[in-house]
């Protein structure tokens, strides 16, 4: 390819920006920093490979990195949940999700010329706020935008083969790029920043002797519980993950 | 779980019901400048900030819409001969040897139909057939013309219908699956819905339809496209002028131009055009593309310009300013720059804390990935082990 070198590092730090994000919001899916790279590697190899599923009456086919892998991790992610709540919460946001991208699929301006957001970040948003208020956890977010879109994808198939309109349904065929995991990047990215936001509003977690047990934070000074631990100040992903959890428990009991 | 299994199975049913919409055009929308005459015509509604550069290289942008009309500012003009095909640069000259070669291949060129209804009144009966629109013929025209210049063409029939909000996402697995036969460039062939003759034109004695450029300026990666968009435009000016009616800038969406620098959308005629004036305006078109990938030999373009090293793609020119291509990483870093800062204030409560959880990340989050090199000798392999607890 005859492409000038700024365009090659365009591209290169595109990628690298995209994996990092990709690496960051797996990490919170129950996965390690290591898991979290070898799942990214297993999603870039698995772009390559399209399993075909039927031909007739309309061709279907799933794509193992774009679809496969992330559908298994969210579906695993619903099956190692605590509580059956969540559970519930996990498979009514993809339900909910899906539903959006039908109707909005239908009745959203769909010319280049008209659309006022790319529908890639639209069923993202939107499947981050309807995961937050279904589940207000970031893995129902990341559950609900790519099982959302998965569905989504069965539903467009149903469609074509009611109304006899010839197509391919290729789930998650765009691999890496796909819509599948960019939805599931986009809603945790969206639940984060509405917790957040959310808390911050609320005047942010308690500091000082009142603060939670388990709270963590990073720097000695401000935290009460922090100073009674004086061997170890380094935090550990645990803490980082209870927090997490904290979190979400403590807006479910809103 | 049973009464979740009802709500799915209803949903179902409810969402693959016949297909409401119908892609009925809704007429067009005329861009009046600020002296009150029309600079451009284009199908379907518009929005405040979309831009236009119009035949002639004047560059317009939206200010105000009502109804079928949009009031346009004119930006400027745009000096086309800036936007010259780079013919000497750092990488290339790195790469000569691997040039020499890629001379001798001709190029490949990939297309697909994002809306594979799109079809041309006068001739094909109907604006819209779902699964085999006109434009697969029109794309047929291109292909063989571009075969007929030398050079390899990939024509995908993969089908996106309905034509709604989401063919663009279908479409972009068919753009992924084409990327991996490494085409050179690639074009996203549609029509568009205006009167006739808006796209109306002849060219060489031929009755022909002009086409029209579709830049995505919705992601980060759009200002390359756009410089793009401006290097098919120069070269298309000089060899067929008047065949380009135009470069439509849309911010709403990126068009899975994300995908590839040479992506290209393209609008050829209208669907009150005759079909066949489509099919002769494309093959003109085919005649701009080797020069516009720089397979053209000594093509009329190609010498020209010695002062230009590094060309519109790349890091830019003094003439023609700081490329799209490094604009568009400008965007990215800043995106993610300010994400970051973002991030950490909504996160933490100072800047204290801040600094310290970007301390936490950049020591305890790499040393898991380099094991026991860490400089911390306290827990570095414990984070794993007791994450895996949870």
């Amino acid at each position: 390819m005859n492409m000038p070198i700024g365009m090659m590092m365009l591209l290169v730090v595109g990628v690298l920006v995209y994996f990092g994000i990709a690496h960051r919001i797996l990490d919170r899916m129950r996965l390690t920093d290591k898991q979290a790279l070898l799942f990214i590697a297993a999603i870039i190899v698995g772009s390559f490979i399209d399993i075909p599923l039927m031909s007739a009456p309309v061709a279907l086919s799933i794509n193992v990195g774009g679809a496969l892998l992330p559908a298994l991790l969210a579906i695993w992610l619903i099956f190692k949940a605590d509580e059956t709540a969540e559970k519930v919460r996990g498979i009514f946001a993809a339900i909910l999700v899906a539903a959006a991208v039908t109707l909005g699929s239908r009745y959203l301006p769909y010319e280049p010329e008209n659309m006022f957001l790319d529908p890639k970040l639209i069923y993202g948003i939107s499947a981050g706020l309807i995961a937050y208020l279904a589940g207000r956890s970031r893995r129902s977010a990341f559950i609900g935008g790519v099982l959302g879109i998965v569905l989504s994808d069965i539903i467009h198939m149903v469609t074509i083969m009611r109304l006899g309109i010839p197509g391919t349904t290729d789930i998650g065929g765009a691999g890496a790029f796909d819509v599948v995991i960019i939805a599931g990047i986009v809603a945790v990215m969206v639940a984060e920043l509405v917790g957040e936001t959310r808390e911050k509003l609320q005047g942010g977690p308690i500091l000082g002797s009142h603060r939670p047990e388990g709270l963590f934070e990073f720097s000695k000074e401000l935290s009460h519980t922090n100073q009674k631990r004086k061997g170890s100040l380094k935090p550990t992903d645990s803490e980082i993950n209870n927090k997490d959890d904290q979190e979400n428990r403590g807006d479910n009991n809103e | 779980m049973n009464r979740l299994w009802a709500i799915l199975a209803l949903l179902l049913f409810l969402c693959s019901n016949a297909y409401a919409q119908e892609p009925a055009a809704k007429g067009y929308v005329s861009f009046v400048d600020e002296n009150g005459s029309i600079v451009y015509i284009t199908g379907w509604n518009t929005q405040v900030g979309d831009q236009c550069l119009t035949e002639n290289n004047k560059r317009f942008e939206v200010v105000s819409v009502e109804g079928e009309i949009a009031y346009v500012k004119l930006i400027g003009e745009v000096d086309l001969s800036m936007y010259k095909q780079p013919i000497n640069n750092v990488a290339l000259n790195i790469l000569r040897p691997s040039i020499a070669w890629a001379q001798g291949n001709k190029g490949k060129v990939a297309m697909y139909y994002t809306h594979s209804d799109e079809s041309y009144v006068p001739t094909d009966g109907k604006e819209s057939i779902l699964g085999s629109g006109g434009i697969y013929k029109v794309g047929e025209s291109f292909s063989s013309a571009l075969k007929a210049n030398g050079m390899e063409v990939i024509n995908s029939d993969a089908k996106h219908d309905p034509h709604d909000n989401m063919a663009y996402e279908r479409s972009r697995r068919t753009v992924v699956d084409l990327l991996k036969q490494q085409p050179d460039a690639i074009f996203d062939l549609h029509r568009d819905a205006t009167p006739p003759e808006v796209y109306g034109t002849t060219i060489n004695g031929q009755d022909v339809t002009k086409l029209q450029l579709v830049v995505g300026k919705y992601g980060a990666t759009g200002k390359q496209i756009e410089d793009y968009a401006l290097q098919i435009k120069a070269a298309s000016d000089k060899q067929h002028p008047g065949l380009i009616k135009g470069i439509f800038f849309a911010k709403g969406g990126d068009y899975n131009q994300d995908l590839f620098p040479k992506s290209m959308l393209l609008e050829v005629g209208s669907h009150t055009n005759n079909r066949q004036a489509a099919e002769r305006g494309i093959a003109l078109f085919a005649d701009v593309i080797p020069t516009v990938l720089g397979k053209a030999g000594a093509g009329p373009n190609t010498g020209a310009a010695p002062g230009n090293t590094a060309g519109a793609a790349g890091f830019g020119t003094a003439d023609a300013g700081p490329s799209g291509a490094s604009k568009s990483m400008g965007w990215i870093v800043g995106i993610v720059i300010v994400g970051i800062v973002g991030f950490l204030f909504l996160s933490t409560g100072s800047v204290k804390e801040a600094k310290a959880k970007l301390k936490q990340f950049t020591t305890t989050e790499f040393a898991n990935f380099f094991g026991s090199a860490s400089k911390d000798k306290k827990q570095p392999e414990k984070t794993n082990n007791e994450k895996d607890k949870e």
